[in-house]
């Protein structure tokens, strides 16, 4: 049996329209503009669902079934919260009405190309993790979560909005839709262990640089269509550097440090050392070179060839300006891609993001890796190859 | 599209058209452009994010590309009741921040693709900051016409 993730590259433009319907169901409701930010389709295993999850105060849970089974829930930062009930009228009584609006929204899109409806069950408050952990989809290690961010025009705050399909209706669903589309949640998990093998790379080669052992992991496989990988960062300043790689895959990948003050990574590689700004960007750069051919050497050892890597480009800059540069290459030949997407904080001060794009020609090459490294002998079928773009 | 006198955030591959002081902004310019026209006698106006040069055919999202996104917030501009003679346009953005091969020069082209459809719209093209290898942000107030740039480490400027 074949994993067809091509069908998931495409799907995350079907995510895409139900994240932006969510923010005109909220515009329609507040009368106030409303933007949908980042949109994603993500593969990430049991333990990183939890992130997905937010960390609010104030989080409603929205089930849901018929065509498809599941639960939407729904994250509000408190600046949000506030104006939302400031802009209704009803106080915090608004948020599981919102809640329920978005999650409308968006699974209004998914039954539009369902043959049954998608029912909305009442809203709920989050208020056990570990239940709703326990009662998402998960199967052999790995979940999708399709998250939007929403915003307020002129507001503070964000609604973080994860939708979580029960894995095999939503299987069900896809092949469903797709004449030939074989979907195995079992093979899908080996895309998550490619995930999770680069995020450990990433740590154990920071640590070995800074001695600063990771605090927290994450890892997971998103397909954004090319104009929302941006959104992937915020728009804060990061430091770091991008790598171009060839030979055995054709990848960008960009490894940046979120500083809680400029020259944080520097302090980090030259511990108790007065360091100029070239020498804090020669740290940098050397401290991101390392981390990528971690990455890269991993995955070259996983098919037994090599994959070299390029002169650094050195960045310190908006997040989103340096991905909008990666997007924007890649979006002459396809509308979505993967991203192998993996943050690693190493202390209160520096948190490292690295995000690898593999050429989407390249997919059957990251199709052997994920392969390999999971020891499944049957290759997947990697997107986001001919993912719906024209080329040029 | 809104109107109102609040500020509108414009994303990637988008654009948006208002009338009053607004202002729209956008952010995370790197090799994307801005073009932001406006009417010089009444304060209406529009922002454009957009990807990529050329539009191919058909095109499922005009908005991600600097030809066909224009041709679309043009005509959104003079359905608010702009009048073609009275319209200029600004452009800000197109940088090449990264050695990369794949999508080499991308920012020039965008540029280049942006002052080539404004020509051919017969749009004045009053000002512009491109190129470079910093990423900028924008806000746009189609009210003046002034156009603030922001950058990491930069002054504020206004075009």
């Amino acid at each position: 049996m074949r994993v067809d993730l091509e069908s998931l590259a495409s799907f995350s433009q079907t995510g895409d329209r139900g994240g932006v319907r969510a923010a005109d169901s909220l515009e329609a409701l507040t009368g106030v503009p409303a933007y949908c930010d980042l949109t994603r389709t993500t593969l990430v295993d049991g333990e990183g669902l939890a992130s997905f999850l937010g960390d609010a105060s104030t989080r409603i849970e929205v089930p849901f079934d018929g065509a498809l089974s599941g639960r939407a829930l729904v994250s509000y930062e408190k600046p949000f919260a506030a104006r939302i009930a400031e802009e209704l009228g009803m106080g915090s009584g608004a948020l599981p009405e919102v809640a329920n609006i978005l999650t409308s929204g968006f699974v209004d899109v998914w039954a539009e190309q369902a043959e049954s409806t998608i029912d909305i069950q009442p809203p709920r408050p989050v208020e056990d993790d570990a239940r709703v952990l326990e009662d998402a989809a998960v199967a052999d290690g790995s979940a999708f979560v399709f998250e939007s961010h929403v915003e307020l025009a002129d507001g503070d705050g964000t609604c973080r909005f994860a939708v979580l399909p029960d894995v095999e209706p939503f299987v069900d669903y896809l092949e469903a839709g797709s004449e030939d589309v074989t979907l195995s949640p079992g093979e899908l998990a080996a895309y998550v262990q490619l995930t999770a093998e680069s995020a450990s790379a990433v740590a154990d080669h920071l640590a070995a640089m800074t001695g600063i052992d990771a605090n927290g992991v994450e890892s997971h496989l998103d397909f954004v269509p090319v104009e929302r990988v941006p959104s992937l960062l915020d728009d804060a300043a990061y430091e770091g550097a991008v790598f171009e790689s060839e030979g055995g895959l054709n990848t960008v990948i960009a490894v940046l440090f979120d500083e809680s003050e400029q020259g944080a990574v520097a302090d980090a590689m030259l511990p108790g050392s007065d360091h100029d700004p070239s020498m804090a960007q020669s740290a940098v750069a050397e401290l991101g070179n390392v981390t990528a051919s971690g990455v890269l050497d991993g995955w070259a050892n996983a098919i037994d060839t090599s994959i070299d890597i390029s002169t650094p480009s050195h960045v310190h800059d908006d997040g989103r300006a340096v991905l909008d540069t990666v997007a924007a290459a890649y979006g002459r030949h396809a509308d979505a891609i993967a991203v192998v997407d993996a943050t690693v904080a190493l202390d209160e001060d520096v948190t490292c993001r690295v995000c690898a794009f593999p050429d989407p020609q390249d997919a059957d090459t990251v199709a052997e890796i994920a392969s390999e490294l999971t020891g499944d002998e049957t290759v997947p079928e990697f997107p986001p190859e001919d993912a719906g773009g024209g080329g040029e | 599209m809104s109107s109102g006198a609040q500020k509108t955030r414009v994303s990637v591959a988008d654009w948006r058209v208002l009338d009053g002081e607004g202002p729209l902004v956008t952010s995370g310019l790197g090799s994307c452009v801005a073009v932001s026209v406006y009417d010089t006698d009444d304060a209406i106006g529009g922002l454009l994010h957009a990807m990529l040069p050329a539009a191919p055919s058909p095109v499922e999202t005009p908005a991600k590309y600097v030809d066909s996104g224009l041709d679309e917030m043009l005509s959104a501009i003079y359905r608010r009741g702009a009048s073609p003679d009275t319209v200029a346009a600004k452009v800000v953005g197109g940088s090449s921040m990264l050695d990369i091969s794949v999508g080499e020069a991308i920012g020039d082209r965008n540029v280049e693709a942006a002052e080539r459809a404004l020509d051919d719209a017969g749009v004045p093209l009053v000002a512009a900051e491109t190129g470079g290898n910093s990423g900028r942000s924008v806000s746009f107030c189609p009210a003046s016409g002034d156009v603030t740039i922001d950058r990491v480490d930069s002054e504020v400027e206004v075009i």
